[in-house]
Formats: structure tokens, C-alpha cells, sequence
């Protein structure tokens, strides 16, 4: 498997259609439904090679293009979640900087 | 046959390498192509995921529900919040009032002029989605007129043939006539020599009938002499006069 193919257990035969934001492999539990006693074991489970970490990225992307981005009505909700987004990651990269403008000494 | 049709097509494929820039394609078998795909095709939504507060994700609410009950996932962001900005992990310098006169702007805008603003967008995509639509129906119109004619063409295909059957049909009756016409022609034909040779036939005896009877009368007549006739008077007038006894 080389960069820019599809996942090795797409079949076109039996999956039909490519779907950027789907699991070809087999599946486990979904996330949500995992209880807290077994996320240690869920989490073992996952597979943390760079290609499968790049994946599991790349499909969040796609779910999220489809499910807020892409459909034919889009509201403020995608481009409000970036912001919100973008507000959270600079404000932790700056958090160092941020940290010097506090107004009390003791909390 | 021409000389490139003669090599075997394995021969040609065989010759064709990838190379090594040239990722080869996964070729499905053929026969595993044929049954239909498990997943219906992909289809794009009308609408975006719901969200609660203009970003958050319905689902996350609803996965939490069960835990703490409609308002838990509010307290908890105020809870948080409030422990944030107790602790300042949450600092307000100058950057965070600029931030919420921002939140108070955005809610402003996509309140008020949102709507507005989604119908004009929503147009567009129409229009544009449209435009797509109707190149695709004007092309589908394309080709259902195409196979309409192709129909109509078969169709008058078979009026051809019928066509072909009336005029050998035709033919045959043409045939039909000369043949009839030809055998009339040898009957009169062969009708008109046999009437010759009755009436030659006739045309001799009725000849040679007049000339006998010219012969037999010139050879009685010549046969005829006077002393004959004497003899025929002298007969006469004794058969009248022993008639005459007679009576």
C-alpha cells in the first residue's frame, strides 16, 4: 500500500462505492459504547502505526466534511465549529503568553 | 487479413509493463464483479448535523442524557466555565472581551440577517445544482430521442422487410403471368398450325373432289354417243309402253 491508494481491505466488489469517512477494516466496539472499565483494553486494541493514525484522522475529516460541510444546505454551524476550534488550539499554543495576564496572584 | 489482427491478443498484453512509476491497478475478477455492491452509493445530505449553541454536536448531548439528564451537559460547561475562570485557566485580558463582543456580533448576524442570507445561498446552489440537472436531462433527453429513433429505424426495418416479401411476391406474380402468358402463346401456336393443316387438308380434298367430279362428268360425257343415246330412247319407250300395259 502506497500513499494515495485505497485502504487495503476495500473490496469495490463488495463495499460498492469508496467512502472517505468509512472503517473498511473490521470493526470493534464504537466508541461511544465502550464502557470506561474496558477503554484501556479498547484502546490497546487500536492500531497506532503513523499510516493508521494518518487514517483514522483522514476519515474523522471526511465525517465531518459530510456531515457538516458538504451537504446541500449548510448552515453557520461548520464554519462556527472552526472558529470555535481555531480559538481553542491558539489559545493553548499561547497559553504561555496568555498566562502573564492574569489579574490575581492566589486562586 | 490485415497483419496486426493476426498477432494473439495474450501476445500484445504480455509486452505491455508497467513501470515502476506507474502504480498497477488493482483489476478486479470479473465474476466478483457482477453481484451488486453491498452499499447503496454514497448520498449527499440536505442538511447540515444538528447542533445546540450554534457548534456543539446534538449527539454529544444525547450521549450524555442518560448520565445527567437534559440540563447536565449545561451545567457541566457552566461548572466548568466557572471553575476556569475561578482558577484563570480562562483568563480575561483585554483578548477576551474582544472575544465576546465577537460572540455578541455573530449572534447578531446570523439571527438577524442569516436567514436572509442562507435563502440567497441557498439559490445559488439551486441554480447551480440546476444547471448540472439540466445539462444531465438535456443529455438523457439526447439519448432517449436517439434510442426512440433507433426503434423507429428498426421498426421501419421491418417495413422493409415486408417491402422485400410484397415485391418478390410481386415478382412471382410477374413470373406467374409470362408462364401463362407463354404456354397461351405455345396453345395458339400449335392450335394455329394444327387448324393449318385441317384446313389444307380440307382445302386438297375439296380440290381433288372437284376435279374427279370434273373427270367423272367429262369421261360420261365423252362415254355418252349417239348411238348410246338411241339405245337409252329405244329402252325408254318400251319400258313406258310395258308400264302403259301394265296400267
Amino acid at each position: 500500500m502506497t500513499i494515495g491508494d485505497y485502504p487495503k481491505e476495500y473490496d469495490p466488489s463488495a463495499h460498492g462505492q469508496y467512502d472517505p469517512a468509512r472503517y473498511y477494516g473490521k470493526p470493534d466496539t464504537p466508541f461511544g459504547d465502550v464502557k470506561l472499565s474496558e477503554l484501556a483494553a479498547w484502546l490497546a486494541r487500536r492500531k497506532k502505526t503513523p499510516s493508521a493514525v494518518l487514517g483514522a484522522c483522514s476519515r474523522a475529516w471526511w465525517r465531518w466534511q459530510h456531515k457538516y460541510m458538504q451537504p446541500r444546505k449548510v448552515g453557520a454551524a461548520p464554519f462556527l465549529q472552526l472558529i470555535v476550534g481555531s480559538i481553542a488550539f491558539f489559545y493553548v499554543i499561547n497559553y504561555g503568553k496568555i498566562k502573564h495576564h492574569r489579574n490575581y496572584k492566589y486562586h | 487479413m490485415l497483419p496486426y489482427l493476426s498477432i494473439p491478443k495474450e501476445n500484445i498484453l504480455s509486452r505491455i509493463t508497467h513501470t515502476n512509476t506507474c502504480p498497477v491497478a488493482k483489476t478486479q475478477p470479473k465474476s466478483s464483479a457482477a453481484k451488486p455492491p453491498a452499499t447503496p452509493a454514497l448520498v449527499r445530505q440536505e442538511r447540515s448535523g444538528k447542533c445546540r449553541l450554534g457548534f456543539l454536536p446534538e449527539e454529544w448531548f444525547l450521549f450524555v442524557h442518560p448520565f445527567t439528564g437534559v440540563s447536565g451537559p449545561y451545567i457541566l460547561m457552566i461548572a466548568l466555565a466557572n471553575y476556569g475562570f475561578s482558577k484563570e485557566i480562562i483568563v480575561c485580558e483585554h483578548e477576551y472581551y474582544g472575544g465576546l463582543t465577537w460572540i455578541v456580533l455573530i449572534y447578531l448576524v446570523t439571527t438577524r440577517a442569516g436567514p436572509k442570507i442562507g435563502e440567497i445561498l441557498d439559490q445559488k446552489v439551486d441554480a447551480h445544482e440546476n444547471e448540472f440537472k439540466k445539462s444531465r436531462t438535456e443529455e438523457e433527453a439526447i439519448y432517449l430521442k436517439t434510442i426512440e429513433n433507433e426503434k423507429e429505424a428498426q421498426m421501419q426495418a421491418q417495413g422493409q422487410e415486408l417491402l422485400m416479401q410484397a415485391k418478390k411476391e410481386n415478382i412471382a406474380m410477374q413470373l406467374e403471368a409470362a408462364y401463362r402468358e407463354r404456354l397461351m402463346t405455345v396453345y395458339n401456336t400449335v392450335k394455329g398450325r394444327m387448324d393449318y393443316h385441317v384446313k389444307l387438308y380440307a382445302a386438297e380434298s375439296r380440290i381433288q373432289q372437284k376435279y374427279m367430279i370434273d373427270w367423272i362428268l367429262d369421261e360420261v360425257k365423252e362415254a355418252i354417243t349417239p348411238e348410246f343415246q338411241e339405245q337409252v330412247m329405244e329402252r325408254y319407250i318400251q319400258d313406258l309402253g310395258a308400264l302403259a300395259s301394265k296400267a
